[in-house]
């Protein structure tokens, strides 16, 4: 595990919070229901994951040579 | 060394923070305010957290294997479910009886009934009727009577039968007559413990005058010769058959609906709808309201003011329908001045003078007989469409800074081209002043077509004719 990927694996619970916490002050304020924007937390997790793996290969490949 | 992160700390400090303001000071609604808050809390959970990780990214110390532990997710899930169920709660019940007090943990609330005693009070042939009422209803019905006959029911939510009962113990109906005021005082106020709702059915004498006063009423009166006064902050209002003066001053009514009311009315505040249908009086209507408004057969000036939305006729036999980006009439006696924002507006058949002055929206006027007062209408963004009868003479002057102008009445009119714009005028014998400027759109001059002469002095109960242009 790099830094790198230690770091994104690391943010990834408080990011979520924060997309959690975002998509349920906008179903209360704006009326754009949870039931509607919970994807969003799919595909931030989603991501998230992406960016390990990408983090992760960037520096095997940067050893290997 | 590992350290904890400050998260649970913190928490715990807030959670006794709010126990021990409960407990300290019991009226605060600590929990209210917390049950409104707690997403910011897991935004601000979330930012730590991620400034705490940064911070150890870059110190170079250790990082967690996971930024939120399993436990804390946990929590996370138990607070979304408790405080998006209390929302939903909350939201389906607004204000009515389901309401949930979160302020003493009263989760699962009862509904009790106390029928209120029927009782009577002397009164004159117009008494002065003054009721307070905090939450519930008010139906108020005269009657050739002497006397003011009241009949009602209580619902009391609470814990359990004998919180209710002492609720109903201390919320007692004050019932008092002088014989020209009449005082009718459900208490409510006493008991700030349970969530009281007061439904009361009140025949008056036919002469009577009503005074409602609230937080969240619905209130319904019929058949009086007297005035009506009401001020509530919630409020459904509807009022038929009334002799004197309507005056009504709600924050946030959901409908105010007026029939066959002979003096004048008087409606303040914010709220949703208005329908208001043959009046004798004057009608002026001052605030913002979010829903329609729809007035029809009133005979003397009516007068419509919001921030954005300023409305005058002389008359208005015919109807008007107004909403947030709409005002149609039809059949309305000038002079009609209308100033408004971001709202297409259309008058069909108005009899009298027109002044339309709009920042942005089109603007459609039909006649279909030929004007004999000025028409005006300035835009700075939106199309003009006029329609008059084949047989109309006026002097016309239009203009567009930005557009095109389209003439299919008459040749007599020149019409000059300008940088991007156009004009048109000339005079087509002799006849009123009809001046028509846009700084944007495009203005078009049209015979009305004779197929769509509606009979004059008839209301049309589907949407106004004025939608076919």
């Amino acid at each position: 595990m790099t830094p790198l990927a230690a770091l994104i694996r690391a943010l990834r619970g408080p990011l979520m919070l924060i997309a959690l916490g975002v998509l349920m002050v906008v179903h209360r304020s704006q009326d754009v229901s949870f039931s509607k924007t919970w994807p969003v937390l799919l595909i931030l997790f989603g991501l998230m994951k992406l960016f390990e793996r990408v983090a992760q290969r960037a520096s095997f490949e940067e050893q290997r040579p | 060394m590992k350290r904890g992160s400050i998260i649970t700390p913190l928490l715990l400090i807030l959670i006794g923070v709010v126990f021990l303001l409960k407990n300290i000071k019991p009226e605060l609604p600590v929990f209210q305010i917390v049950f409104d808050w707690w997403p910011f809390l897991l935004i601000g959970w979330g930012g730590l957290r991620l400034i705490e990780i940064l911070v150890s990214y870059f110190r170079g110390s250790a990082l967690p294997v996971a930024g939120v532990s399993g436990g804390e997710w946990a929590l996370v899930v138990i607070l979304t479910l408790v405080g998006s169920s209390v929302w939903g709660i909350q939201r389906f019940s607004r204000g009515d009886h389901g309401w949930l007090r979160i302020g003493d943990m009263e989760f699962f609330h009862q509904t009790f009934d106390y029928p209120m005693d029927p009782a009577a009070q002397p009164a004159g042939a117009a008494p002065r009727i003054v009721i307070e009422n905090l939450r519930g209803s008010i139906r108020v019905i005269g009657a050739d009577t002497n006397e003011v006959r009241l009949t009602g029911r209580k619902s009391i939510r609470a814990n359990n039968s004998r919180d209710a009962d002492a609720a109903n113990e201390k919320t007692r109906l004050e019932f008092t007559s002088t014989g020209d005021i009449v005082t009718l005082r459900t208490g409510q106020e006493q008991s700030s413990q349970a969530r009281i709702r007061s439904n009361l059915e009140i025949t008056v004498p036919r002469g009577a005058s009503v005074e409602a006063r609230g937080r969240d009423l619905d209130v319904d009166i019929a058949d009086l010769q007297g005035n009506v006064d009401i001020v509530s902050d919630k409020a459904g209002v509807r009022l038929q058959n009334i002799g004197g003066k309507v005056r009504a001053d709600l924050r946030g009514s959901d409908i105010i609906r007026g029939f066959d009311i002979r003096g004048d009315v008087e409606l303040k505040g914010r709220g949703r709808d208005i329908e208001l249908e043959n009046v004798a009086g004057e009608v002026t209507i001052n605030g913002s309201y979010s829903g329609e408004t729809t007035l029809r057969r009133i005979a003397k000036p009516v007068r419509f003011e919001s921030s954005v939305t300023n409305v005058r006729f002389e008359g208005l036999p015919g109807e008007m329908r107004l909403t947030l980006n709409r005002l149609a009439t039809e059949n309305a006696t000038g002079p009609v001045e209308i100033r408004t924002r971001s709202k297409d507006v259309e008058l069909a058949e108005t009899n009298g003078a027109i002044k339309v002055n709009t920042t942005r929206g089109d603007v459609a006027i039909r006649q279909s007989t030929a004007p004999k007062s000025p028409i005006d209408v300035e835009i700075s963004s939106g199309n003009i469409d006029l329609a008059l009868p084949a047989a109309a003479t006026f002097k016309l002057n239009a203009e567009t800074e930005r557009g095109a102008i389209v003439n299919d009445f008459s040749l007599v009119f020149k019409e000059t081209t300008t940088e991007r714009g156009s004009k048109l005028e000339g005079t087509l014998g002799a006849g009123p002043e009809i001046r028509l400027k846009t700084n944007r759109g495009e203005v078009s001059l049209r015979k009305v077509a004779p197929i769509e002469t509606a009979p004059p002095g008839k209301a049309p109960k589907a949407e106004p004719k004025v939608e076919t242009f």
